[in-house]
């Protein structure tokens, strides 16, 4: 259902901009700004990482872990593959989302759903450095400076804001450091992501 | 005037007065099933009935396009707000979640309401402690997975997953895109929108209202949306369809026939050169034509729009014999004495006539039968009235002196036409050789060639439907019973099967009703493996033991379980308001005798496994029908039909003319021009690929009627009768005119009056053409002989 479908693409969400983080900054420059932060971000054409993921979930007396790797090649391939506790694949192409999972893949045409594709396209958007389009989306907030800052994504439209309160992105020049998704009913997501190859 | 004469004037008159009083009351029908056989099998029956008044019968579907996107989708937004408003809709959805109609949501929220009654996943075992911990172990491992987000707001209330059963079933239905919260075509051109209307799909003058309502509400909702401007309307449905065809027939028989009207008149009068001969000319003609309209209403109790469009052929045709009296009549010589002379020709030939048309008669086509039955009471009217009438009311010195202008002209070339013998029959053999070069298939295959809607709109249709993701079925299993709820069990047996060859991949999915509606039955059981509060509860209490679930966290649950165990069971009535109303009717309905359930099969990969299991369930009244298998065998049976209908009336006229001519030799002069005729007819229609449909069978078969008539002329004249150069002239006359007739039908829209007349008009040029070359000896021998 379209519904549940917003909010799992949530949790893609924090997956796609976790992955942008794994190529060296450039030195920041004394007035460091979203412009610039952008730019670097830009400058990111593949990357790869270790995650791990906290879901934290009114109906569990305890946060679900799990971890696995995250893959980012430029301008709209990502994966994330999760191995444990159990393995299970991700994928973005284009517009298509698929997951693989206890052998079956599931296979969602993104344009089918706009909700999502504005989600979808607000983490292109970071990952591209396309201030414009981020700006279509959400209201952007941006905090710190170059070597420790906060990206505050928090949805224009009404319709997905009920959804998801905000995605909040953590970072050190081009490296994305940590992701926390709130949704609406008080359950979050907190992603860390260590930089690597897999 | 003798008594005679008063006579018959009398019973003319009379005539025309009854043929006026029955036209005037006549019911015109534009019903294009009349073209679908009359004894169909009870499956072609249970479709044929669906397609003129079923669910489908009323569906429209609306494209908007032309226009940036999220104009489009206000425009289909406030498009669907009007049409909701009016009556002759009784349903509009666009995609809206919100609104009267409903949409997604509405069916959605209906789903998740009765999933304990609609869900296959409700079996006493998964209620046990036992099963609610598994589970709960299940819930946990998606929870921590991807997918997790998708079942995280249904959990609290449905842990047992009875609503991911549900949606799995659907998961093969293909849906409309969504775009700014309304269906879209998926390159986001066309917004989509389906309106059901009040009225069934036939009922042509109420969808006509309803249609130019819709083209009203189109037009006022764009103009409050001004980036909608340059946007535009299609409709496509069973009932645009109908309403379309009967536009443009009416359009083509009023067009056509007043061409045709005004060629003939304007040849009548350039060679008469009298307004009151031409007059004269028309009265068999009318009253031919009045005849045979009278004539369909009395016998099949309705006159069919085709049958009209056909009347244009008369025109053409029974103009002919007044023709044959007026310039056959010498001056000097009265109307009274040609008659003699010319009667015995002129009723073989209208005999001809009258038998090609009868095969037609026969045709299980409610539609050909019409155009049989027409025809043939205009041609006897119309030569009746030339015989009995004509004469009385022809001036007493009536002599045609004009044609004879051309005549001795006409007749040189007729006579020279026998060395254009050698000519003809090269082409003639040529025509016959290519026939087995002939590339491509010989015979029309696409039973949609015969359909009356234009290829454009067929097109429009296709392409509409796959955007709704309402493509095509091609198989089909139809389920009859007594009652309604027979005819659930007997689906819910079916399903079951249909289950089990999915898992074996034979087929991909399928739609049934019970998906909607379960039996009662079954409704009742899924109720029964219900626990009661209590026991529930401690159950769960049970389940939950060791797993990381909050202790509360399931309260929505127990709370819809015990609503859905005291609950009512589902009836057709609960699902007022859903979309899902419209698919359950379409899929289950009443008719005499009892009801209907239509299973719709998808991706099979074995039809004729299917059909076996089907056969070997032992369910009662179960048929299994793939729809284009049995289109192709319709189109079969329809084209050995007309192949019988040809061959019998060719060879009851050749019957006829073997008795009347009593020779042999004379049967083959009449015969041998006809036959080049024909296969010259049937090569330049099949030349460069081209295929033969029934119509064009249909009309070989009119080619020998009509085309006979000159024939026998031929055959019979004794070239040094001084009277020759008026019987060429009048052949040449009667032939332009029903070439015109017939040659005008071919620009009809509808295949069945183009197919006919184009045959036609080729034919019977040909037949005159060839007699001219085959029988006109005896001319030139008869001038050697003279000085």
């Amino acid at each position: 259902m379209p519904r549940s479908l917003t909010a799992i693409l949530m949790f893609l969400a924090a997956a796609l901009a976790a992955s942008a983080g794994s190529v060296r900054a450039q030195p920041a420059a004394a007035d460091w700004n979203i412009t610039q932060l952008m730019q670097q971000l830009a400058a990111v054409k593949s990357a790869s990482a270790h995650f791990v993921e906290r879901k934290y979930l009114r109906l569990l007396k305890e946060p679900l872990v799990d971890s696995g790797t995250l893959v980012y090649r430029a301008p709209d391939q990502l994966r994330k593959d999760t191995l444990e506790p159990q393995i299970e694949k991700m994928a973005i192409d284009g517009d298509r989302l698929s997951i693989e999972r206890d052998g079956k893949t599931q296979t969602l045409q993104l344009e089918q759903y706009p909700e999502i594709w504005v989600i979808i396209e607000g983490i292109r958007a970071t990952l591209a450095g396309d201030l414009v389009t981020l700006k279509r989306y959400y209201r952007v907030g941006l905090q710190g400076a170059a070597v420790s800052w906060q990206l505050s994504l928090v949805p224009s439209d009404p319709k997905i804001e009920k959804l998801i309160r905000s995605i909040r992105i953590f970072g050190d020049g081009a490296h994305v450091r940590r992701i926390v998704t709130d949704e609406a009913g008080g359950d979050h997501t907190d992603m860390t992501i260590t930089e690597g190859q897999p | 005037m003798n008594r005679r004469a008063v006579a018959a004037l009398a019973v003319w008159l009379v005539g025309i007065a009854a043929s006026i009083t029955i036209v005037a009351t006549t019911r015109f029908s534009a019903d294009m099933t009349a073209f679908l056989p009359r004894a169909p099998s009870p499956a072609e029956q249970i479709l044929v009935e669906q397609m003129q008044n079923g669910v489908a019968s009323r569906l429209i579907l609306i494209g908007l396009e032309d226009a940036p996107a999220p104009a489009l989708a206000d425009l289909s937004k406030a498009l669907a707000q009007r049409l909701r408003a009016n009556p002759a809709f009784v349903l509009v959805n666009n995609g809206e979640s919100a609104g009267i109609g409903g949409g997604l949501e509405a069916d959605y929220n209906f789903v998740w309401r009765n999933r304990y009654l609609l869900s296959p996943a409700v079996t006493p075992e998964i209620f046990t402690a036992a099963g609610l911990h598994q589970a709960l172990l299940e819930d946990l491992r998606l929870l921590g997975s991807d997918l997790g987000a998708m079942i995280k707001q249904s959990l609290p209330a449905d842990p047992t997953g009875a609503i991911l059963a549900l949606t799995d079933q659907f998961a093969g239905e293909s849906r409309p895109t969504s775009r700014d919260g309304v269906w879209f075509s998926r390159d986001g051109r066309r917004a989509l929108l389906v309106a059901q209307t009040r009225a069934a799909g036939f009922d042509i003058a109420h969808e006509e209202t309803a249609l130019a309502a819709l083209n009203a509400d189109f037009t006022t909702a764009r103009a409050t949306i001004p980036a909608a401007g340059s946007s535009r309307l299609s409709v496509t449905g069973p009932a645009v369809f109908a309403v379309h065809t009967k536009t443009e027939m009416q359009q083509d028989i009023t067009r056509l026939s007043l061409i045709a009207t005004v060629l003939v008149s304007a040849i009548l009068l350039f060679t008469y050169r009298s307004p009151r001969i031409l007059v004269l000319a028309l009265v068999p003609v009318a009253s031919g034509a009045l005849a045979g309209v009278a004539a369909v209403s009395l016998g099949f109790g309705f006159v069919h729009g085709v049958t009209l469009g056909f009347g244009v052929t008369l025109i053409g045709e029974a103009v002919d014999y007044a023709i044959y009296l007026f310039t056959q009549t010498a001056p000097g010589a009265t109307a009274a004495a040609t008659l003699p002379r010319i009667w015995p020709i002129l009723r073989l030939g209208v005999l001809i006539s009258v038998c090609g048309f009868s095969a037609m008669l026969f045709s299980r086509f409610t539609g050909f039968a019409q155009l049989g039955l027409f025809s043939i009471t205009g041609l006897l009217v119309a030569v009746a009235v030339t015989r009995f009438v004509l004469p009385h009311l022809l001036p007493a010195n009536f002599a045609t002196a004009r044609s004879s202008v051309f005549a001795p002209a006409l007749l040189a070339i007729v006579r020279r036409a026998h060395f254009l013998r050698i000519p003809a029959a090269l082409v003639f053999v040529a025509a016959v050789a290519v026939f087995p070069f002939h590339h491509g298939g010989f015979w029309e295959d696409d039973l949609s060639s015969l359909s009356p809607i234009p290829a454009s709109d067929q097109k429009l249709d296709r392409s509409l439907r796959a955007d709704i993701g309402a493509p095509d079925v091609r198989y089909l299993l139809i389920v009859s019973a007594p009652d309604e709820q027979q005819a659930l069990t007997s689906t819910e047996r079916l399903s079951g099967l249909l289950n089990d060859l999915v898992s074996r991949h034979v087929l991909t999915g399928f739609d049934a009703p019970t998906r909607y509606l379960p039996s009662a039955a079954t409704q009742r059981a899924r109720q029964a493996a219900l626990p009661d509060g209590a026991t529930l509860r401690t159950r769960l209490a049970a389940a939950l033991e060791g797993l990381p679930f909050q202790p509360d966290a399931f309260e929505p649950f127990i709370a819809d379980v015990a609503a859905a165990r005291a609950g009512p069971i589902l009836d057709r009535p609960s699902f007022e308001g859903t979309s899902l109303a419209l698919k359950l009717d379409s899929l289950l309905f009443q008719r005499a005798g009892g009801w209907t359930a239509l299973l719709s099969l998808r991706g099979l990969t074995d039809p004729t496994l299917v059909a076996q299991e089907i056969a070997r369930s032992g369910v009662p009244n179960a048929i299994f029908v793939d729809l284009k298998a049995q289109s192709n065998a319709l189109l079969e049976v329809y084209r050995s039909e007309a192949l019988m209908l040809a061959l019998i009336g060719s060879l009851v006229i050749l019957v006829l003319l073997a008795v009347s001519l009593r020779s042999p030799r004379r049967v083959a002069r009449v015969v041998a021009p006809l036959v080049a005729a024909v296969v010259l007819t049937t090569a330049l229609l099949t030349v460069d690929g081209g295929k033969l449909s029934i119509f064009n069978l249909i009309g070989l078969l009119l080619t020998v009627a009509v085309g006979s008539n000159y024939c026998i002329f031929f055959e019979r004249q004794d070239w040094r009768d001084p009277n020759s150069e008026r019987m060429v002239a009048s052949l040449v006359l009667a032939n332009i005119c029903t070439v015109i007739g017939f040659g005008i039908l071919s620009f009809a829209r509808l295949p069945v009056l183009h197919g006919i007349g184009t045959t036609v008009a080729v034919g019977a040029f040909l037949s005159l053409a060839f007699s001219a070359i085959l029988t006109s000896d005896g001319g030139t021998a008869a001038q050697a002989k003279r000085p």
